[in-house]
């Protein structure tokens, strides 16, 4: 049976396209069929974690300008780029990496945000958003559907989650996205819920993963307490976030320097197999297939 | 196309699961006078008319009231129909059945018999195909099967001894299975009264019916009971049925004037399934919920509002009667032929089968809205003057009796709207534009606009015979329509030109 999971959060930075992305890929990897929808039609950006440039998108699709095998690409080749010997190469050739991008074209983003804002289109597009998730699972027996969502209360998230099974909020710790995160969990993921959808908070950029400056041979002690002070903050801060919107914590991803300042470098998971990262994202993996 | 081969199957378990019931055995059980032979003549009379073969075992009847019962089959179709009474056969030539271990010579040849028909049957229908389609025969999935009607086992149980019987049944279920056939086998009696034999061959039954007999004043009222599915007991699911005049059965969902048309309350599309309300709107099994979780998100009245009048494609099938305004006919002629015209079209094929339609009543003639199939107007256009062809051999064009129609058929957008009544409604460009074509046509003209033609041409070649390009002829408001004729000389259709196209 195929599982929808969307990515969604209050706004945007909080790593939802890095996440899916790597989710995706690493899912397949696994030998199983994953489908990435970029429904993040405002602020598209796949592409370049793809290096993909598609002919039909998603928009396409909407407007009735492409079938489903027009707009799903099969990426699965790049699984082949970054296969090692690390005993999940035989698995990676069974697994499908199979994208739907938006587009990124200002014309087409124009066009779809006018089409939902005239009523009789607005239906027509939400019926065939609708038959997009049903021919994805009825043609492509995918294991896992992953959409990428645009961030806040927005028609095409909204969309999104409706559609979704289980949804992860994904947000950093900083005042302003647990401000946003207590107002979507009150304003939207209550009703969704309440209607058997599964919602979790997906933790990026959480703190300690950098190495404490006592390791870093400039140990102060006024560092070392602010570092531990900063970790025992956090952990109280997600505890009572928890305990407020009633929302557990599927994961907690540290904020690793080394991706966020990479200028280029998208699909670590795959490209590092060793990195913490990638063991993050197969520990979401774990836990989804739980769910 | 799937067809439903069990009469009022659909009623009870909708009509998608019905269409995919294509295989297996049913009971159906009934106490005497429910209607289980005109049932069994029914369910032939629609196998054949989808091009299967039928075998018809009865061990009461001879072979000229087998005639009678089915003189109303033509000629073309009776010859796909076989009888066999297991009582009468002959079994001095019958090679002796080794495999099946029934033990009694005549169901022994009763059962060969059925094999061989069965096998001879397939043989044809796959040789057919691999001249047609050049040897592309990967499975029969979808082909014309050979379907059984076994009409009584009841009787049969006076006949032969019941192990010999069982195991005749066990027989025959095997080779049901083997060529995916579907077979019918009819009991006297209800549920409770065939208990002990039920139990018995509980796991040969993929679905038991039951008709029970209700004495309403000085009426009868049948119902259609579906007892249980693959041995599961179902929910209390019937169907009211009456058995009209030359023994035709009408289930109630077939009798009401006006078939509900479900537009589902998210996508607004037409729902073929059976629909799931939520608070009184109609949706789509797996729309329920979206729509809920985008009421609670957005709130329901932007939900709701999201297109009150849904916009949905449909093909039209425009009529009027030729002539009717006519001063020289008489009231009464003008509503004989309206009545004719609306008994005609509501006894089609096509009309009859189409689940997804909507009917607009206008006055001299109809506008008929398919939801799903283009194909359907065309079919049904083909139907009516097939039935106008045998009507119109008792009229006379001098004392105006005569019925004569056009009919143009068109694709396009329509709007779902709420009548007076609140009951969902069609009306929009696309049954306008019928109309359009309509107009330029003469009697017996069957006029197609150029999409729906072009599109008709691409899905089948039996097409390419019958449409014909008249050419483009300019409609109300100087716009500028392709038109193409439909017609097949002596068949259907009008071959003239229409006298406005000339102009």
């Amino acid at each position: 049976m195929t599982k929808c999971i969307a990515l969604h959060s209050y706004k945007g930075g909080t790593g939802k396209s890095t996440i899916s992305s790597n989710l995706s890929a690493s899912l397949a990897k696994k030998g199983l069929t994953a489908v990435l929808l970029d429904v993040d039609v405002y602020a598209p950006s796949l592409q370049d974690y793809f290096q993909w440039q598609p002919k039909k998108s998603i928009n396409d699709y909407l407007f009735e300008n492409a079938n489903i095998d027009e707009v799903i690409h099969d990426l699965s080749p790049v699984l082949d780029k970054f296969s090692s010997n690390d005993g999940e190469q035989s698995e990676s050739s069974k697994g499908k990496l199979l994208v739907a991008f938006s587009s990124t074209s200002k014309d087409e983003i124009y066009k779809l945000d006018g089409a939902v804002r005239q009523e009789g289109s607005k239906i027509q597009l939400l019926r065939k958003f609708l038959m997009l998730r049903e021919e994805i699972v009825s043609k492509y027996n995918a294991d896992f559907v992953i959409i990428d969502t645009s961030p806040g209360i927005r028609y095409w998230s909204i969309n999104s989650l409706a559609i979704a099974d289980t949804i992860l909020l994904s947000l950093k710790l900083d005042g302003i996205d647990l401000k946003g995160t207590r107002l979507l969990a009150r304003e939207i993921y209550d009703s969704l819920t309440k209607l058997g959808t599964k919602s979790y908070l997906l933790l990026n950029r959480a703190a300690g993963y950098c190495l404490p400056p006592n390791l870093a041979g400039e140990q102060t002690s006024a560092t070392q307490e602010m570092f531990n002070n900063t970790v025992d903050n956090q952990s109280a801060v997600i505890s009572k976030l928890n305990a407020d919107i009633g929302m557990d914590t599927i994961l907690s991803i540290p904020c690793y320097c080394d991706i966020q300042f990479d200028s280029n470098e998208f699909l670590t998971a795959l490209r590092y197999p060793n990195h913490p990262f990638a063991g993050k994202i197969d520990e979401l993996i774990g836990k989804l297939k739980t769910i | 196309m799937p067809e439903v081969r069990i009469p009022g199957l659909s009623s009870l378990i909708g009509q998608a699961a019905a269409e995919k019931t294509n295989f297996g055995i049913l009971l159906l059980m009934s106490p005497p006078g429910g209607g289980k032979t005109i049932f069994c003549r029914q369910m032939i009379t629609d196998c054949l008319d989808t091009g299967s073969m039928c075998i018809y075992i009865n061990s009461s009847m001879t072979r000229k009231e087998y005639e009678n019962l089915f003189n109303n089959i033509p000629d073309a179709k009776i010859k796909n129909l076989k009888f066999l009474n297991p009582y009468l056969v002959t079994t001095g030539n019958k090679e002796s059945d080794t495999t099946t271990s029934i033990n009694d010579p005549k169901l022994s040849a009763t059962f060969q018999d059925i094999r061989n028909t069965i096998e001879e049957w397939s043989s044809s229908v796959t040789n057919t195909i691999e001249r047609t389609q050049q040897g592309s025969t990967s499975t029969l999935n979808g082909l014309p099967k050979c379907d059984i009607i076994l009409d009584s086992l009841t009787h049969m149980f006076t006949l032969f001894e019941e192990d010999k019987v069982l195991k005749f049944v066990n027989a025959l279920s095997f080779l049901i299975k083997e060529f995916e056939s579907l077979a019918l086998i009819t009991m006297s009696g209800t549920q409770s009264s065939n208990e002990s034999i039920l139990n018995k061959l509980s796991s040969i039954f993929d679905i038991v019916l039951e008709i029970e007999i209700q004495e309403d004043s000085d009426k009868i009222k049948r119902k259609l009971k579906l007892i249980s599915i693959k041995g599961a007991s179902s929910k209390s699911s019937s169907a009211l049925f009456n058995i009209e005049q030359e023994g035709i059965l009408k289930f109630e969902s077939e009798v009401s004037s006006k078939p509900k048309l479900s537009i589902c309350g998210l996508c607004k599309a037409p729902i073929l399934e059976e629909p799931e309300y939520y608070l009184d709107m109609p949706f789509h099994h797996n729309h329920v919920k979206i729509y809920m979780k985008l009421a609670g998100a957005f709130g329901q009245a932007r939900v709701s509002d999201a297109g009150p009048s849904g916009v949905i494609d449909a093909a039209f099938f425009f009529v009027d009667v030729v002539g009717l305004s006519d001063p020289a006919l008489s009231v009464r002629r003008q509503i004989e032929k309206i009545e004719a015209l609306n008994d005609m079209i509501s006894h089609c094929d096509t009309f009859k089968k189409a689940s997804d339609k909507r009917v607009l009543p206008t006055g001299d003639g109809m506008a008929i809205g398919f939801m799903l199939s283009p194909e359907s107007p065309l079919q049904l256009g083909i139907d009516l003057h097939q039935s106008l062809k045998k009507y119109n051999t008792h009229t006379k064009k001098e004392d105006g009796s005569f019925l004569d129609v056009r009919i143009g058929i068109a694709s396009g957008t329509v709007f779902i709207v709420n009548d007076v009544n609140s009951n969902q409604n069609i009306w929009g460009p696309g049954i306008i534009f019928a109309r359009r074509v309509m107009d330029v046509g003469d009697g017996g003209h069957i006029l197609v606009a150029g999409a729906l033609a072009e599109s008709l041409l691409t899905l089948d070649d039996k097409y390419r015979r019958i449409i014909n390009l008249l050419g483009d002829y300019q409609v109300k408001h100087g716009q500028i329509i392709k038109i193409y004729s439909a017609y097949s000389p002596n068949e259907f259709g009008n071959p003239a030109t229409p006298v406005r196209f000339k102009s």
